[in-house]
């Protein structure tokens, strides 16, 4: 009775509704500018490796892939990009897609989308390495 | 809707200027399925919901180098998350076998393939710029008048340049 209530941050909205922080608000930011710096040399790396390769005969691009410092640095740049990119859709989603159950549905396709699609570039990748 | 008519029955009676995502705002749609008046008793709930400060918006704003390279950063952005799938496809019809291969490499020969591949690249480029011009003004530098305008040139010319010069040092290096 005599405890002195605790004076609070939160608005008078956010109290009724109970949604406060989940102690997460700097992770999307952070992990997109840490990606991004990762992200610097490996697409440099990557542009170069799709374009002298891109065109040639199925045995070159095979070799060219299956070549142990490409293929780390191809696992390396598909990984991270798209990491990167699940997070870039999420805030594209997030700020044209108003309907909240839209929003979900999207942010979930997002994730679905890039989880297969990384998947799959990463197991030929592993495939043709290991052939 | 009905969240629209009484959006403007608001704004009429009251003058309070209510966004339109207010219609997708739970806590106001939850108040009109409950039938509850928008009475003036009502008003501080409503004022708290629908009453922020409204940010200004792409048609209010004369097109400016600085927002078009913005735009551009995002729009990229999306270009490269759809030119996944043609990566993909290249890719596991390598890992597939020299049939699908064949047709895979057959597209990225043609006119239309290689134009994407050009574009591919020059959206890699232009968005890779965009970051590092995001990065400098991260830190709280490159916002001041002439030298957010470099910056934004440096995005828009730099990635076209970076593009050709990849594209002839590749040629070259083949």
């Amino acid at each position: 009775m005599s405890e002195k209530p605790k004076a609070s941050m939160r608005t008078p909205l956010g109290q009724v509704r109970h949604f406060g922080s989940a102690r997460s608000g700097t992770k999307h930011a952070w992990h997109m500018r840490v990606t991004s710096i990762a992200l610097l040399p490996l697409t440099l790396a990557f542009v170069w490796f799709l374009l002298t390769v891109v065109g040639k005969d199925y045995a070159s691009v095979r070799a060219a892939i299956a070549n142990p410092v490409w293929s780390v640095i191809l696992l390396l740049f598909l990984t991270v990009s798209i990491y990167h990119m699940m997070l870039g859709m999420q805030t594209i989603i997030e700020d044209y897609v108003h309907g909240e159950t839209a929003k979900t549905w999207f942010l979930m396709l997002n994730m679905f989308f890039c989880a297969v699609i990384g998947l799959a570039l990463v197991y030929a990748v592993l495939r043709i390495g290991f052939a | 809707m009905r969240c629209t008519a009484e959006a403007y029955r608001l704004k009429r009676a009251h003058g309070i200027a209510l966004r339109l995502s207010t219609r997708g705002c739970p806590h106001f749609r939850r108040l009109l399925a409950q039938g509850v008046e928008l009475a003036d008793s009502n008003l501080d709930t409503y004022a708290q919901t629908a009453r922020r400060p409204l940010s200004p918006h792409l048609q209010v704003y004369r097109p400016m180098l600085t927002m078009m390279m913005s735009i551009t950063h995002r729009i990229t952005g999306g270009g490269l998350y759809l030119g996944t799938l043609l990566l993909a496809w290249w890719l596991i019809a390598a890992a597939s076998g020299e049939a699908a291969f064949a047709t895979a490499s057959w597209f990225m020969g043609t006119i239309i393939g290689r134009l994407i591949l050009f574009g591919f690249t020059w959206a890699i480029f232009t968005h890779l710029l965009g970051g590092i011009r995001h990065m400098i003004q991260d830190s709280g530098r490159g916002m001041e008048h002439p030298q957010r305008e470099y910056l934004a040139h440096m995005m828009c010319w730099g990635g076209l340049g970076l593009t050709i010069l990849a594209w002839i040092a590749a040629y070259a290096a083949r």
